[in-house]
């Protein structure tokens, strides 16, 4: 356990399945060679694949304490970095061709899932649900590293792998139970999302978070009394772990989906949610009720003019508002001086 | 020590002399150094090298201030900082700088969607055109050779010659992409088909976005409102929109509005993106909306809801129509007076000719319900009705379990649905265009309408109906008109005297402006560009209308062919056509278009019209459908490597900047530089063949020995003058001068300070502040100026002879004809979230994050039953063609449906066809009332549409094997 620990909150009714965080973080981390298939940021149609797919079913983690054995997911669960013959079809070669992914025609990839979702017409669901590393408090990565190489920042709880000491070994893969981890193949080393360090140490938010055109996503510290993320964790908790029977605690944390009401053939409402409640508690543990709850009673204050501190907290009206101590512009971060790079 | 220690410790002495000035950042900060140094003690070399790499990723030589100038429309535009580095642009990420203009509302931040993070990506992918291509195979052979500038601007310019010389001006056609910003670029080219007198094409008409339920309603399809201004609604309705997908940067709004309080109702045949925001979702079987909007209204007015004080005002409700020719009474059948004065019955009991020049009914009180008997001019007596009488009776069946049965909606969510709206204080509704592409969707528009005119839900906080989305300068026609910018005054100014005439004979500002714009159709000659429908040119030049002469039997109740309809409609020159029937384009010019892939029934253009022409050029920064059947292709700027700027929509009412972040790629240049260049070579050639003039095909003379001076105004705009060109737009502009256009490179972006008077603005006809969500029509509801319609009110009887002939006088419902003919399933189209148009279509980041391929959506039951899994390839056919697509199941689409998202290229599908193939996008006959005093054509509404949605089709599984040999050739 860190001194500190910085935290997310990603609330699900805010996330419109953009993958605007995905390509925000692609295009910051993992563009290099080796990164092709790799994304430290995910949005996933729930129920579905998810990625890696199927990964809910792969183990690790810990019970009653004790560390679960995992599978570690191959590069196909991910889905293969499709490469296109768009040159051959466009400029020669090959007019008559069909542009597509040179692989031969796909049968999984990181989205792949998208808007499809569970039950049936007219009483199917689903929704969004963006996933990155969770930092977790007890990170099952970490115990797993033969090498120690993986460790959690005393000063703000952020889990690295410290990829030159990183031999390779991918027990962590196996460990993590969010299959949070990639391997990448170039440089031999397990990477994941880094919380955006070089970010977060100039006080600019995460790439997926500033980026995000949903507003979905809260960051801060845990203990900030004043912080949306305090607010809404512990304050009025409302916002949930995912999958806190791995044991790991993490530190990314949820608002539970609201939905539309099913009905029947005569358009009498069957259940109000839509989405089944023993799913949502299979997600996000039996909490999820109770905060459901709280979402729509207070929402319900808003609606009959009253006021509600989480309402307004959800809402943000001023977006600076949901990065806690991290709301420096990134273009006013001086990363041109020497020593940086290429400068 | 090591570098990134080094570093750590600046940054804690930077965060140490900022001291505990921000909040934001020192402690966190300064305890992240220090902690760095205790690490580096315990590992010291290795841990600083492996994070500095990450370091090094997110570095940069320096930013400037972009945008994306494409036409995404709904959710158009977003600040961007564009990071450079190397020469290269490596990234981009949202500028978030817009203020909040009131503190209850959400700010405008971040703004930006995954297409427009990746735009620094998609720049330099291989689609990518570096240097002027010149096809030296067959057309479509995909053979080219690289050429220089001046090779291919003076063949083009010689062939602009030949073809001016011997055959006419209008025979160069400007075939206008949706990306035309109203800008630098297009004002180039623009100035130049003015300045040549070749034709633009309004290329609304052929998205099917043309709204023309709105236009027959409000005589104006520009009815849109500011996108924070659903805060203060009640009950949001997303009706025909998905704005999940289409909406990304404005979609918070919606989210947020809910936890304020509003409702949120979505109504579509799939369970989709946009619905699972919802509070009720309303299922609804495609194409039979306007069933269901007329149950609702049938409720209103049975129920007593209807707002009186408000339709007597403002609609055309009260006013006396004839029951013996059905047409409105006017002052002219009473006692020999006006034609165009038409009558209501006061409370009073008096026959009063309602007021053309203002809606203040100056204590008057119309009635409402009436039927009686009148004296004719002529001595006779006829039996008159109000409209809101023959209403009432044509609503009379569209009862709850009627409706149900017409649309598949459960009565009793049919009956929920109608108790929301009527009990909403604030009704509002998210506009999008694709009921607008069902061949009734004007119906369903005039169906929805009713709800809102008749609940008086129209101009005011939270409530009223959003037609079409635009806003722009008005310093652009100045540029493009063919004098000289300083021989204009301001556009408005010029035309003083003739608005204050027409305002004397009771026509609005915005009638005048807006009929600016359907002279650029109708009486060309006028000093702007002159324009024709695209989509009656793919028709009628395209040969699109034989293969939708040949839907007309699947379209029950027509009068005559359709063909038959359109060509005497062409001759009675109610629908005006540039180049006329018979005088065959020579030279499509695609400027940031690609109708290749866009036109329904597209295949049919490419075999009609292509071998007709002289030459195709494509002016594009990507090769693509379109390209690929090119004769040149000429490689433009990509948005980072000018600077521009491009119209916008009221929801976000803010100009967006572009700077040139780095040189064009290769030997890419600007549209202006192009097009500028081109008119220096055609005047070179011009003098070379000792050739002064030629006379335009409507008796203008063409300067050509001179055209580069007037193209550049004696030098002021040369082809390098793309920014200065833009800054002189704006400062010509009565609603964007405001801001210096060096603040607003600075800036990014400025609001408008007001609509403006360009005649894609104006029928927004409100009042744009600085501190409040922009609201439409408060123009006709607080200052009672009447509406550009007929009548001058909001109108929902057409007494038109077209529209009286197919029962369409008043809103009614029609089940959606089976175009393609008698198949189980209708494919429904969306726009997709992965592109906009088929600018990312083939971006490898985009197609990764969906299938990589193209796919129709089906259902559960469709698929189980055809024995088709999900991943599947699919044959799609129907009578008239077919494709082939891969499978994605989903059970949130209805049975019956299919979901086809739109702007697949056409060389992403194996084999010929794609999903446009099958769609004949038949003629609808009461589009060609261009007759009517408000249904001509004008800038992008009046003109007849494209409809794909209602196309049957069936689909059956196709192995592998079959497919593999489809793409082998």
């Amino acid at each position: 356990m860190s001194s500190k620990q910085v935290a997310m909150v990603i609330d699900l009714n805010k996330c419109i399945g953009c993958q605007t965080c995905t390509v925000a973080c692609k295009t910051q981390w993992t563009n290099k060679e080796g990164q092709e298939g790799m994304y430290w940021n995910t949005v996933s149609t729930a129920p579905g694949g998810g990625t890696p797919k199927d990964w809910e079913g792969m183990g690790g983690g810990f019970r009653d304490g004790k560390a679960q054995a995992g599978i570690r997911p191959k590069q196909a669960d991910f889905g293969d970095a499709w490469e296109f013959n768009v040159e051959d079809v466009m400029f020669g070669g090959d007019p008559n061709g069909t542009v597509g992914p040179m692989e031969g025609d796909p049968i999984y990839g990181t989205n792949w899932d998208e808007d499809v979702g569970g039950g049936d017409y007219p009483n199917s669901f689903f929704f969004y649900i963006p996933r990155i590393c969770n930092h977790c408090t007890k990170p099952a990565c970490m115990e797993a590293c033969p090498r120690g190489a993986i460790y959690k920042r005393d000063e703000d709880g952020i889990v690295l792998i410290n990829e030159d000491h990183c031999r390779g070994f991918r027990f962590c893969q196996e460990a993590c139970p969010y299959k949070e981890i990639y391997f990448n193949q170039t440089t031999g080393t397990a990477q994941k999302c880094i919380f955006c360090l070089p970010r977060v140490e100039e006080g600019v938010a995460t790439a997926c978070s500033r980026q995000c055109p949903g507003r979905v996503r809260f960051l801060g510290f845990l203990d900030d009394e004043d912080g949306p993320i305090h607010k809404l964790v512990y304050k009025h908790k409302v916002a949930l772990p995912l999958h806190p029977e791995y044991e790991t605690e993490p530190n990314v944390f949820y608002i539970p989906p609201l939905a539309p009401p099913s009905f029947d053939d005569e358009g009498n409402e069957i259940d109000e949610s839509r989405i089944p409640i023993l799913y949502l508690i299979s997600l996000f543990g039996p909490a999820v009720h109770d905060s459901l709850e709280i979402i729509k009673h207070e929402r319900e204050l808003k609606r009959q003019g009253g006021t509600s501190e989480l309402m307004d907290v959800l809402i943000s009206r001023n977006w600076l508002d949901l990065f806690g101590p991290f709301t420096t512009q990134p273009k006013d971060v001086a990363r041109t001086l020497e020593g940086r790079g290429n400068a | 020590m090591p570098e990134g220690l080094t570093l750590s410790r600046r940054n804690f002495l930077k965060a140490g002399a900022a001291g505990a000035v921000t909040l934001a950042m020192p402690n966190f900060i300064a305890r992240e150094a220090a902690s760095l140094e205790a690490l580096a003690a315990q590992t010291p070399v290795e841990y600083t090298t492996w994070m500095d790499l990450y370091r090094s990723q997110w570095t940069w030589d320096r930013t400037v201030r972009g945008t994306h100038l494409i036409n995404c429309w709904y959710q158009a535009h977003c600040a961007f900082d564009v990071y450079v580095k190397d020469g290269l642009v490596f990234r981009e990420e949202q500028a978030a700088e817009y203020e909040q203009i009131r503190p209850e509302l959400p700010d405008l931040n971040p703004r930006g969607c995954q297409k427009g993070c990746t735009f620094s990506h998609r720049m330099y992918e291989p689609s990518r055109v570096t240097h002027p291509l010149k096809r030296v195979g067959e057309r479509g052979s995909g053979e080219w050779e690289r050429v220089s500038w001046d090779e291919a601007l003076g063949d083009i310019a010689s062939n602009f010659l030949d073809v001016v010389t011997e055959e006419g001006t209008d025979r160069v056609i400007w075939d206008l992409g949706s990306n035309i910003n109203i800008g630098a670029a297009n004002a180039a080219q623009a100035r130049f088909a003015q300045l040549t007198h070749s034709i633009c094409l309004d290329s609304n008409s052929n998205n099917g976005d043309g709204h023309r339920g709105a236009f027959e309603t409000f005589g104006n399809i520009y009815i849109e409102r500011g996108i924070e201004d659903y805060f203060y609604s009640d009950l949001i309705l997303i009706w025909g929109s998905n704005p999940l997908y289409t909406s990304i940067p404005n979609a918070h709004f919606f989210t947020e509005a809910r936890y304020n309080g509003t409702q949120i109702v979505a109504i579509s045949p799939d369970y989709g993106a946009s619905a699972i925001k919802s509070d009720l979702w309303v299922p609804v079987q495609p194409g039979t909306d306007a069933a269901l909007a007329l149950g609702v209204a049938r409720e209103i007015v049975e129920g007593g809801h209807v707002d009186e004080a408000f339709v007597r005002e403002q609609t055309d409700l009260p006013l006396l129509v004839r029951s013996d020719t059905r047409k409105l009474l006017t002052e002219a059948d009473l006692d020999g007076g006006d034609e165009d004065h038409f009558i209501y019955l006061d409370a009073s009991g008096e026959f009063i000719a309602a007021e053309r020049k203002t809606l203040d009914l100056d204590g008057n009180e119309p009635q409402l319900d009436v039927r009686r008997t009148v004296t004719l001019d002529d001595g006779s007596e006829i039996e008159v009705r109000s409209v809101y009488s023959l209403l009432r009776d044509r609503l009379a069946p569209y009862t709850a379990e009627a409706v149900s049965e017409m649309c598949g909606t459960p009565v009793k969510l049919v009956r929920r649905l109608t108790n929301m709206i009527i009990k909403a204080r604030a009704l509002s509704n998210v506009s999008g265009s694709s009921l607008n592409k069902y061949f009734h969707g004007n119906l369903t528009e005039r169906s929805m309408i009713l709800i809102w005119v008749l609940l008086g839900q129209i101009a005011k906080p939270g409530s009223g109906y959003s037609a079409f989305p635009f806003l722009a300068n008005d310093g652009w026609e100045d540029y493009v008109s063919g004098l000289r910018i300083s021989e204009r005054l301001s556009f408005g100014m010029e035309l003083g005297t003739d608005l204050l005439w027409d305002l004397a004979t009771g026509e609005t500002a915005e009638m005048f402006f807006k009929k600016m714009g359907t002279h650029n159709f109708n009486d060309p000659g006028s000093t702007l560009p002159i324009w024709t429908s695209s989509a009656l040119f793919w028709k009628v030049h395209g040969g699109q209308e034989d293969l939708s002469g040949e839907a007309d039997k699947w379209i029950p109740g027509l009068q005559q062919p359709t063909k038959a309809s359109l060509h005497q409609a062409l001759e009675n020159k109610d629908l005006p056509l540039q180049p006329p029937l018979g005088d065959d384009p020579r030279i499509l010019f695609h400027y940031c278009s690609n109708p290749l892939r866009a036109v329904r029934g597209g295949d049919q253009i490419l075999n009609v019209l292509w071998p007709k022409l002289r030459l195709s050029v494509v002016i594009d920064f990507r090769m693509n459908s379109t390209g690929q059947q090119a004769d040149y292709v000429l490689p433009a700027a990509a948005w980072y490597e000018t600077t521009d700027h491009k119209w916008v929509t009221p929801l976000v009412p803010y100009n967006h900047v572009t700077n040139q972040a780095v040189e064009p790629l290769g030997e890419s240049q600007t549209d202006f530089w192009i097009i500028t260049m081109l008119t220096k070579h055609i005047q070179e050639q011009a003098k070379e063949r000792g050739l002064e003039s030629v006379t335009s095909h409507i008796g203008k003379e063409i300067k050509l020995d001179q055209l580069y001076e007037d193209m550049t105004m004696d030098g002021q705009f040369t082809e390098n003058d793309t920014d200065k060109a833009a800054g002189a737009i704006l400062e010509q502009s009565s609603n964007l001068s405001h801001v210096s256009w060096e603040e607003q490179k600075e800036k990014g972006f400025a609001r408008y300070n007001s609509l403006g008077l360009s005649p894609l603005s104006i029928g927004n006809a409100g009042e744009l502040k600085a501190d409040e969500p922009f609201i439409p029509l408060t123009n006709h509801t607080i200052k009672k100026h009447p509406y550009p319609t007929q009548t001058r009110r909001i109108q929902f009887y057409i007494d038109h002879t077209l529209y009286l002939a197919h029962d369409e006088h008043l809103p009614r419902y029609k089940e959606p004809p089976s175009m393609g003919g008698n198949y189980p399933l209708i494919m429904t189209g969306a726009h997709t979230r992965w592109s906009i148009h088929g600018v990312w279509r083939d971006s490898k980041i985009m197609q990764r994050l969906n299938r990589g391929q193209p796919y129709m959506v089906i259902s559960v039951e469709d698929a189980e039953s055809r024995g088709i899994a999900d991943g599947d390839w699919m044959r799609a056919f129907n009578d008239v063609s077919e494709f082939v697509v891969r499978a994605k199941v989903a059970p949130g689409v209805q049975p019956g449906s299919t979901v086809m998202h739109h702007a697949w290229e056409n060389y992403q599908f194996p084999g010929k066809g794609a999903p446009r193939s099958v769609s004949p996008s038949p003629v609808n006959p009461v589009e060609l009332a261009g007759d009517h005093p408000h249904l001509k054509v004008g800038m992008l509404e009046g003109q007849p549409g494209m409809f794909d949605r209602d196309t049957r089709i069936e689909i059956e599984r196709m192995t592998q094997e079959a497919v593999d040999q489809l793409r082998a050739g």
